[in-house]
C-alpha cells in the first residue's frame, strides 16, 4: 500500500506555463455551482429575505474564485508543493500521520486501498437509495455483508451471522424502542 | 456556602445530580463512552454522534449528562488500545502509544494502564475546575451582547480557526462561508420565504447541523478508514497485580510537575477553537521533553512514564475547556463539542450566550457532573482497563460496515426525513475533499452551526442600527473590540500563511 496520492493532475496551457492543478479546483468549482444554484433559486425573493444571505453570496463567490486563484493555479515552474503539511495538526492529518504501512504484515491482500474506499462509497450511496423502496431490514443485510466481503471477510457464517445480528439490534433499538419509522 | 459563589442556578443543578436517573446516565456514559473510545477509529466525536439520536426519547437532563460523560469517557478510553496494542483508539491518543506500548512490551501494561487512568482522571478534574470557574463570568459579560456583537461573534469564531490551526487563510474562509451559506437554506426567518431548498418540505427548517455532523465527522471518517485500515496486530502478554496499580499511584505523585504542566497544556489548548485532544497530546509531550534534563529527554519514546503522564494528562484536561466557549458563547471549538452542541439544540435548549440565563440548572449539572465523571474514570480505569482492552481485537472490517449503518440510520433518526441521508451522504464526501485537500473540517461545521446566530444578528442589528454600517459595526465598546479581534486573527494568519 502506498501513501495517499490524491487524485490531483497537474496540466498546463497556452504559451507561458500557467498550471491548474485540478484537484484544487474541486471544491471551490463545487461551492460555485451550489452559489449559482443559489443565485438562480433565490433571484426573485424580496431584499429583505436576502438581507444577510444576499452579501454572503457575493462574499462566498468572491473566496471561492480567490481559493482558486491562490491554491490551485501557479505560474512558473512546476512547484505544486502548496503547503499543504506545515503545521497540520487536525484531527485526520494526525490520523494520516499514524502510518498504517508499517504494521499491516498479515494480511497478504491489500484489502484497504483508495480502491475499496471508493467502493465503499458506491455500495453507501447505493444503500441509501435502496432504503426507502426495499425496506430497513433487507438493505441493510445486504450492505453489511457486500461491505464485510469487501474487506476481507470469507467466512459464510460471520457473514450471514454478523450481517443478520447487527442489523435485527439496530432494527430493534431504532425501529421498536425509538419508534423511528425506518 | 457556594450559592454566594454562584448563582442559585446552582442548587438546581444539584437537585439533577441527586436524581437516580442522571447519576446513572453518569455511570452508564462514562463506561459507554471508554467503550467506543477503546475501539480503534472511534472517536470521542463519533461516539458522541452515534449516540445522539438514541438519547432523543430521555429527558434533556439525562441525555446530555449521559453524551458529557461519555465524551470524557471516550477521550480516556483512547489511551488503553494505544498502550496495550500500540494503536490509538482516537487521534488524541497517538503520543500515548510512544511510551505507553514501550511500557506493555517490558511486561508493564497495567502499571501505564492504571497511570493513565490516574492522571486522566486528575486531570479531567483541574480542567472541569477551569469550567465552574471561567464559565459563570463568561456567561454573564455574553449576555451584554447584542445584535450586531453576536453577528461579529460568529465572523470571529470562523477567523480564528485558521489562525490557530494555522490552515490556510482561503480555504478556511471559504469552508465558513459556505458553511454559513448552508446555514441560509429554509424559510429565511424575516419574511419566511424558502432559500435553496430543492423543493423539499423537510428543508424548509433548514439544514439540520447534526446531520451535517454525521457526514463530516462519521461517514467520512468510515471512508477514510476504509483506505487507512487498521494498525492491529497480535496481543501481548500482560502482567497483573496489585502492585503495579500501587506503583502506578507512586510514579504520579512522584512527578507532580509532569502531571500538572500535561493538565495546564490540555486545559489552554482544549479552549482553542479548532484544537482538541488531539493536539494537546502532542504539544504536552514535546513539551515535557523539551522541560526534561539530556539524559532524560534522550529516553522519551523508549517506555518512559513521564512520557505516558505528558500524553494522558493533556488529553483529558481537553474537555473541560473545551466546553468554556461551547456552552457560553455558543461556540464549539472542535469536532466533540460542536457534536455536543448538536445535542444541546436537540434537546430543545437554545445554545448561545443566552443559555446559563434559560437553562442555568441543566448546565450546570453537566459542569458537576464532569466531577463525578473524572472520579469514574480514574475508578473504571484502574478497575478493567485491561478488560476494555479486550475490544482493541475488534477487526476494522466489521467496524466500517456497523459505523456506515449507525451513520446512516443516525442521520434519518434525526428528524425522520429521507432527504437528511442524501446530506449525510454528501456531507461524508465533502469530509473526505476536505481531508485531502486540506480544508479545516471545524471551519465549515461552525459555519453551518452559527449561521442562525449570524443572519438574525445581522438582520436586526442593521435594521436597528438605522441601516448604517458605523452605526452598526461601532454599536458599542464589546463590537469594536470584536473587530480589532477579527482584523488581529486574519493578520496573525496572513502573517504564518
Amino acid at each position: 500500500m502506498t501513501r495517499i496520492t490524491p487524485p490531483t493532475m497537474t496540466m498546463s496551457t497556452g504559451s507561458r506555463t500557467l498550471e491548474v492543478d485540478t484537484g484544487e479546483l474541486l471544491f471551490p468549482g463545487l461551492v460555485l455551482a451550489f452559489c449559482l444554484f443559489y443565485y438562480w433559486d433565490t433571484r426573485a425573493l424580496p431584499e429583505l429575505s436576502m438581507l444577510y444571505a444576499g452579501p454572503l453570496l457575493y462574499i462566498t463567490i468572491a473566496l471561492a474564485v480567490m481559493t482558486v486563484a491562490v491554491q490551485a493555479v501557479s505560474v512558473g515552474n512546476g512547484n505544486d508543493d502548496d503547503g499543504s503539511d506545515d503545521g497540520d495538526t487536525g484531527v485526520e492529518s494526525a490520523a494520516a500521520a499514524f502510518d498504517p504501512d508499517t504494521d499491516l504484515e498479515d494480511d497478504g491482500e491489500a484489502v484497504f486501498t483508495v480502491r475499496s474506499a471508493a467502493v465503499l462509497i458506491a455500495l453507501t450511496a447505493g444503500y441509501i437509495i435502496a432504503l426507502e423502496p426495499i425496506g430497513f431490514l433487507a438493505t441493510t443485510v445486504a450492505f453489511l455483508a457486500a461491505t464485510l466481503y469487501l474487506f476481507g471477510e470469507r467466512n459464510p457464517l460471520a457473514l450471514a451471522g454478523y450481517s443478520l445480528g447487527f442489523a435485527i439490534g439496530v432494527w430493534l433499538v431504532f425501529v421498536q424502542w425509538l419508534m423511528i419509522p425506518l | 456556602m457556594l450559592g454566594v459563589l454562584f448563582p442559585a442556578a446552582i442548587d438546581g443543578a444539584f437537585g439533577i445530580l441527586s436524581s437516580p436517573y442522571v447519576l446513572f446516565a453518569i455511570l452508564l456514559g462514562t463506561a459507554v463512552g471508554i467503550v467506543f473510545g477503546a475501539i480503534p477509529g472511534f472517536s470521542a466525536t463519533m461516539t458522541i454522534i452515534l449516540f445522539t439520536p438514541v438519547t432523543i426519547p430521555f429527558e434533556p437532563t439525562v441525555a446530555l449528562i449521559f453524551l458529557v460523560s461519555a465524551y470524557g469517557g471516550a477521550i480516556y478510553g483512547g489511551s488503553i488500545p494505544a498502550i496495550l496494542i500500540n494503536t490509538p483508539g482516537a487521534p488524541g491518543s497517538i503520543v500515548t502509544c510512544w511510551d505507553g506500548y514501550e511500557l506493555t512490551k517490558q511486561g508493564r501494561a497495567i502499571y501505564a494502564l492504571a497511570v493513565s487512568a490516574i492522571v486522566s482522571g486528575l486531570a479531567g478534574l483541574i480542567a472541569a475546575t477551569f469550567l465552574l470557574v471561567f464559565a459563570p463570568p463568561i456567561s454573564d459579560f455574553a449576555l451584554n451582547f447584542g445584535n450586531p456583537e453576536m453577528f461579529l461573534l460568529a465572523v470571529f469564531a470562523l477567523t480564528i480557526i485558521p489562525a490557530a490551526k494555522g490552515s490556510s487563510l482561503s480555504k478556511a474562509l471559504l469552508a465558513g462561508a459556505f458553511g454559513l451559506l448552508i446555514g441560509t437554506i429554509g424559510n429565511d426567518p424575516q419574511l419566511a420565504q424558502p432559500r435553496a431548498t430543492f423543493g423539499q418540505t423537510a428543508l424548509l427548517e433548514g439544514v439540520d447541523f447534526v446531520v451535517v455532523l454525521i457526514g463530516l465527522f462519521v461517514l467520512a471518517e468510515v471512508f477514510w478508514l476504509a483506505y487507512r485500515g487498521t494498525v492491529v496486530t497480535s496481543g501481548s502478554t500482560v502482567q497483573r497485580g496489585a502492585s503495579e496499580v500501587y506503583d502506578a499511584a507512586r510514579a504520579v505523585v512522584s512527578r507532580p510537575v509532569g502531571f500538572v504542566r500535561g493538565a495546564l497544556i490540555g486545559t489552554f489548548i482544549g479552549s482553542l477553537p479548532g484544537a482538541g485532544a488531539d493536539v494537546a497530546n502532542f504539544v504536552s509531550y514535546n513539551e515535557a521533553k523539551r522541560w526534561a534534563n539530556d539524559e532524560l529527554a534522550d529516553r522519551f519514546g523508549t517506555g518512559i512514564i513521564e512520557g505516558v503522564i505528558a500524553a494522558d494528562s493533556s488529553n483529558n484536561a481537553t474537555q473541560g475547556s473545551a466546553l468554556i466557549p461551547t456552552l457560553t458563547l455558543g461556540i464549539p471549538g472542535s469536532g466533540a463539542t460542536a457534536a455536543l452542541l448538536g445535542a444541546i439544540a436537540l434537546h430543545g435548549l437554545n445554545p448561545g450566550p443566552g443559555l446559563f440565563d434559560a437553562s442555568g440548572d441543566i448546565v450546570y449539572a453537566m459542569i458537576l457532573s464532569l466531577f463525578v465523571g473524572n472520579v469514574l474514570i480514574l475508578v473504571y480505569g484502574l478497575a478493567g482497563s485491561q478488560y476494555f482492552g479486550k475490544l482493541a481485537y475488534i477487526p476494522i472490517r466489521y467496524i466500517i460496515p456497523s459505523v456506515a449503518v449507525l451513520a446512516v440510520v443516525g442521520g434519518f433518526a434525526v428528524r425522520n426525513a429521507p432527504v437528511d441521508l442524501y446530506i449525510v451522504l454528501l456531507f461524508g464526501l465533502l469530509g473526505v475533499l476536505f481531508v485531502v485537500y486540506d480544508y479545516p473540517l471545524v471551519s465549515l461545521v461552525l459555519g453551518v452551526i452559527l449561521g442562525d446566530i449570524a443572519e438574525s444578528g445581522f438582520v436586526t442589528g442593521w435594521l436597528l442600527t438605522g441601516e448604517s454600517a458605523t452605526a452598526f459595526l461601532f454599536n458599542s465598546s464589546i463590537a469594536v473590540g470584536l473587530l480589532a479581534l477579527i482584523a488581529l486573527s486574519l493578520v496573525v494568519t496572513a502573517i504564518k500563511n
